[in-house]
């Protein structure tokens, strides 16, 4: 069997094909989402999920989020007395959904496709891919999230020939995908996206407001404020969203900021933001040749795009209502499952057929001459155009500078600008070349781009038949088969928290979070309440525990209602 | 060699809606994944199919509709519909004609420009372009092409400074962005050509002419007529980058005031102007000095980059002179070297360009400046050439 994941920055969830249609598996609290956050506990065991999302707040050096941001760079988390990779943090996460399926199927489920942003580079997807081996799992595709939630929206259009954009703002990262169907096949014409904007973007937004209304700045380095700071943002981005303003206040030694916003407000501070979409949505438009107007549809997929004024946007810039239909939260995970239908050749799947593209140009440096008879380093010469069909192949001849020239390095490039040193530095390989006749001809080089998204390099010298391919510099993020295998034994060293007590650890991880947040009485009736769910616990009784929890959880429920930070309303 | 619809089994000249279900039939018995080779010669022949039901669709469809008007008369029709407009009303009862409020948007944009310092019109077109997005998303589109239009037609201040903007806003730099603009983007990339060769010369001197272009601009004074034949010559050269800084109708006076000299002045004047030696900075004019007396100080080659081919396609295009959206489908192709040979033999007789038209004269000028920027350069036996 194999699964579709939805690996996301805030939240991740897995689903798989079952009976002729795509089905959500639930984690071991039975809910659909869970949270991408990993800590470690006292006793040094991984929580994974909401647990650990509650320990943020309490326990912020032993718990991280967000480590999606990070794939694909060397950036490490400590948590406790280790530090992880980003890979490491992923694959602990899809370890966690892995066991949820294994639950949910009652089988071992070892092959799974996995979503990426359609403008995650190479080392993101690479960085992807690993996570999937360190989890255990053969990673049998990295889908583009766009096209996954294509797939679940397409699943009932297969009859129609239509052309549609997916708008897809997740919590880091923001997509956009035109796609084009007909006779069954479902083609990407073109992608764009920006890799650094996402939902997160919004809530931290909301949060730097409290350093503008009189919280100091040292305060950004105190990780158990800051962690507390962004949670209350994140519940008043949600409350403005339901009901049109929200406020909070927050206080850091005896300062205290208040911030207050309504959706005008908050659509005011959000331009900058709001205005970096523009720009991946015009150019997919502009390279898919189709103008907003052609399309049928627009369909939103991230949660993000739940905010209003994300909504109000695409209104305005597509001059219709958005697609309404799937939960944007859900869509790319139901889109992953539909691929895992394709890939096991499911008779309800035999018609439908999707292609995809490659977001980016990829292309190599180049030495030009100008008009006054010098010579200019440092031109970017495509190889591989930017929504080119996936899988593709492509040569080109270049030509050493010299006569005399006994090296030629060819540089790799992703990017759209003219210049290399505006674009992203995949890796270089570097040629001997001989004098003498068919020096001129140079070199032959190869760009090949599969269906996941990875790229090879070939370099062939014409005169010689030499060939190298290209090794990305070990250093950067690029981990060895080596590397891979010790990480891995490293890992499951780890001791996870039984998935069998996790929904009580959760219970308890917030129960500590709202301890830490409440004062006086309440909090000490509280603290009475934790102690006793705890002995409780460890009589080890089913039953009693079982009772317990649930009298626990609806205690906890009240608390939090009637001490939440409720949202007043702004003039 | 089969042809593409053969490839996809249908027959000559099938039709897009049978392309596509042959092409949807051939892909189901494909895994991408698994055969790269047979899904790429699928695609290859389905491409290739598609462009050329698209093709003859638009022949069909040119056929049977009157060609439309080029887009730059469009843009001034619209323009004196604008002005129509934005003219104050005089009691008539006609009502104002609609105007795409995005066509507004640019002529107000372009009417404010003048008045404005240059440092402050990216700030401006970053205004205009966040009102645009208060519309729809094709709105920064439909602007873009007529802000082209109103820079290559010159009727828009500031011309450098808003191409530098635009450039910056809309993101020309970026690879395949400009032939998304079709021929306006071409005209683009020759500017951003010249601009290039411009650039590499002294910077001195070039600070001297674009003094000079401002105070043609202001005013055309008997003091600038001696400096004709060099901006003559640059705008040979240079002449959509110099379209920038100096209108058309500014050269036009120019080139009447120097043509109203004596002759006697006129060859002074001819004679006074300098060399290309002087355009060049300091550094390049000493390693061309160089270059020539001594050959064998040769540079060392070392470990340099790949040289891209396609090289000869760009220069070729710096030749493409002023703002016409009616450019040739296909550019003249470059002399051979022996042409050149031929060419150079034909110009240094004493009588080269007489009983020729200006354009004759250009044409052969510029084959000539093309000739020796690729090498084929057979040096002048007699002096005045370029």
């Amino acid at each position: 069997m194999i699964v579709g994941i939805d690996l996301g920055t805030t939240h991740s969830l897995v689903a798989a094909w079952i009976d002729g249609a795509p089905r959500l598996i639930p984690n071991a609290l039975g809910g659909m989402l869970t949270p991408s956050c990993v800590g470690v506990d006292e006793d040094g065991s991984i929580l994974v999920g909401h647990a650990a999302r509650e320990r943020l707040q309490t326990h912020p050096d032993r718990t991280t989020a967000l480590f999606k941001r990070y794939m694909g760079s060397t950036r490490t988390v400590r948590l406790g007395d280790r530090d992880f990779r980003p890979e490491e943090l992923s694959a602990l996460v899809l370890r966690s959904l892995k066991a949820d399926a294994e639950a949910f199927l009652g089988a071992p489920v070892t092959e799974a496709i996995i979503t990426v942003p359609a403008y995650f580079s190479d080392a993101q997807r690479k960085a992807t891919r690993v996570a999937g081996e360190l989890a255990g799992l053969a990673v049998e595709r990295l889908l583009n999230e766009p096209t996954a939630a294509a797939l679940a929206y397409g699943l009932h259009e297969a009859e129609r020939e239509t052309q549609f954009l997916v708008f897809d703002l997740g919590g880091g990262t923001f997509d956009v995908s035109i796609l084009e169907m007909f006779e069954g096949v479902m083609e990407v014409r073109a992608s764009a996206g920006d890799n650094m904007l996402g939902g997160e973007d919004f809530t931290s937004l909301i949060a730097d407001l409290a350093f503008a209304n009189g919280i100091p700045d040292e305060a950004r380095n105190d990780a158990l404020f800051m962690q507390r700071l962004l949670a209350r943002a994140e519940t008043a981005k949600r409350d403005i969203g339901a009901n049109g303003a929200a406020s909070f206040e927050t206080s850091y030694g005896k300062h205290t900021a208040t911030v207050s916003l309504d959706q005008a407000a908050l659509e005011k501070l959000a331009q900058p933001l709001l205005n970096r979409l523009w720009r991946p949505i015009e150019r997919a438009l502009r390279d898919a040749r189709i103008r907003a107007a052609d399309l049928d549809n627009v369909v939103l997929a991230g949660g993000a795009t739940r905010m209003p004024i994300i909504r109000a946007l695409a209104t305005r810039m597509f001059g219709r209502f958005p697609a309404v239909g799937h939960d944007p939260d859900q869509v790319v995970a139901l889109g992953a499952a539909v691929q895992a239908g394709l890939k096991m050749k499911d008779k309800a799947l035999e018609e439908m057929v999707m292609t995809d593209v490659c977001p980016y140009t990829l292309g190599t440096e180049v030495v030009r001459l100008l008009d006054n008879g010098t010579q200019a380093a440092g031109f970017f010469a495509p190889v591989i155009e930017r929504n080119s069909v996936v899988p593709i192949s492509r040569v080109q001849r270049f030509s050493p500078v010299s006569p005399q020239q006994k090296q030629i390095r060819i540089g790799v490039y992703q990017g759209e600008s003219r210049l290399v040193r505006d674009n992203v530095a995949l890796g270089e390989i570097l040629l001997p070349l001989e004098p003498g006749p068919g020096h001129a001809e140079g070199v032959d080089v190869r760009f090949t781009y599969d269906v996941n998204g990875l790229l090879e390099v070939e370099v062939t010298v014409v005169a010689t038949g030499v060939r190298r391919q290209l090794v990305i510099e070990s250093g950067e993020a690029h981990m060895s088969p080596e590397e891979i295998a010790r990480r891995l034994a490293a890992l499951s060293a780890l001791k996870i928290h039984p998935r069998d007590t996790l929904e009580n650890r959760t219970l308890l991880a917030r129960a500590e979070r709202l301890y830490e947040q409440l004062l006086g009485g309440v909090r000490d009736q509280l603290g009475e309440f934790i102690l006793r769910f705890e002995q409780v616990l460890a009589t080890q009784d089913p039953r009693r525990i079982a009772r317990d929890a649930a009298a626990f959880r609806e205690t906890l429920d009240t608390i939090e209602r009637d001490y939440r930070f409720t949202p007043t309303p702004v003039e | 060699m089969t042809s593409p619809f053969e490839a996809l089994g249908l027959p000559e000249h099938a039709d897009l809606v049978a392309v596509r279900r042959a092409y949807a039939t051939a892909l189901r018995r494909i895994d991408p994944a698994v055969d790269p080779e047979a899904f790429a010669q699928l695609r290859d022949a389905y491409e290739a199919a598609r462009r050329a039901c698209e093709s003859e669709q638009v022949t069909e469809t040119a056929a049977e509709v009157d060609t439309p008007a080029p887009p730059s008369e469009a843009v001034e029709e619209k323009a004196e519909e604008a002005d129509l407009e934005t003219a104050a009303p005089t009691g008539e009862e006609t009502p104002p004609p609609r105007v795409d409020p995005t066509v507004t948007l640019a002529w107000r944009f372009a009417a404010d420009v003048g008045a404005r310092r240059p440092e402050t019109i990216p700030h401006l077109l970053g205004e205009v372009l966040a009102e645009l997005r208060t519309q729809y998303i094709d709105a920064p589109g439909v602007f873009e092409e007529y802000l082209i239009d109103l820079i290559g037609l010159q009727r828009i201040g500031h011309r450098a400074a808003v191409f530098a903007a635009a450039e910056q806003q809309f993101h020309w730099h970026e690879v395949g962005r400009l032939a998304s603009l079709g021929q306006r983007g071409q005209w683009i990339e020759v500017v951003m050509a010249q601009r290039e060769a411009w650039s590499s010369l002294a910077e001195d001197r070039r600070r001297e002419w674009l003094a000079l272009f401002e105070r043609a601009e202001a005013h055309m004074d008997t003091s600038l007529v001696r400096h004709w034949p060099e901006i003559r010559k640059l705008n040979e050269r240079f002449p959509g980058w110099l379209s920038l800084h100096v209108s058309g109708e500014t050269l036009q006076a120019w080139r009447t005031a120097y043509e109203a000299q004596p002759t006697a002045t006129r060859d002074m004047y001819e004679k006074l102007a300098p060399t290309e030696q002087a355009y060049l900075p300091a550094h390049l004019a000493a390693a061309r000095e160089k270059a020539n007396s001594r050959r064998s100080s040769r540079a060392v080659a070392f470990f340099l980059l790949a040289l891209f081919v396609g090289i000869v396609h760009l220069i070729g295009n710096l030749h493409s002179s002023g703002y016409s959206l009616a450019l040739p489908t296909s550019p003249p192709l470059p002399d051979t070297p022996r042409q050149c040979a031929e060419l150079y033999a034909a110009l240094d007789r004493p009588d080269a360009f007489a009983a020729k038209s200006d354009d004759e004269v250009g044409l052969l000028k510029s084959r000539a400046n093309a000739c020796a920027r690729r090498g084929h350069w057979h040096a002048p036996t007699a002096a005045g050439t370029l």
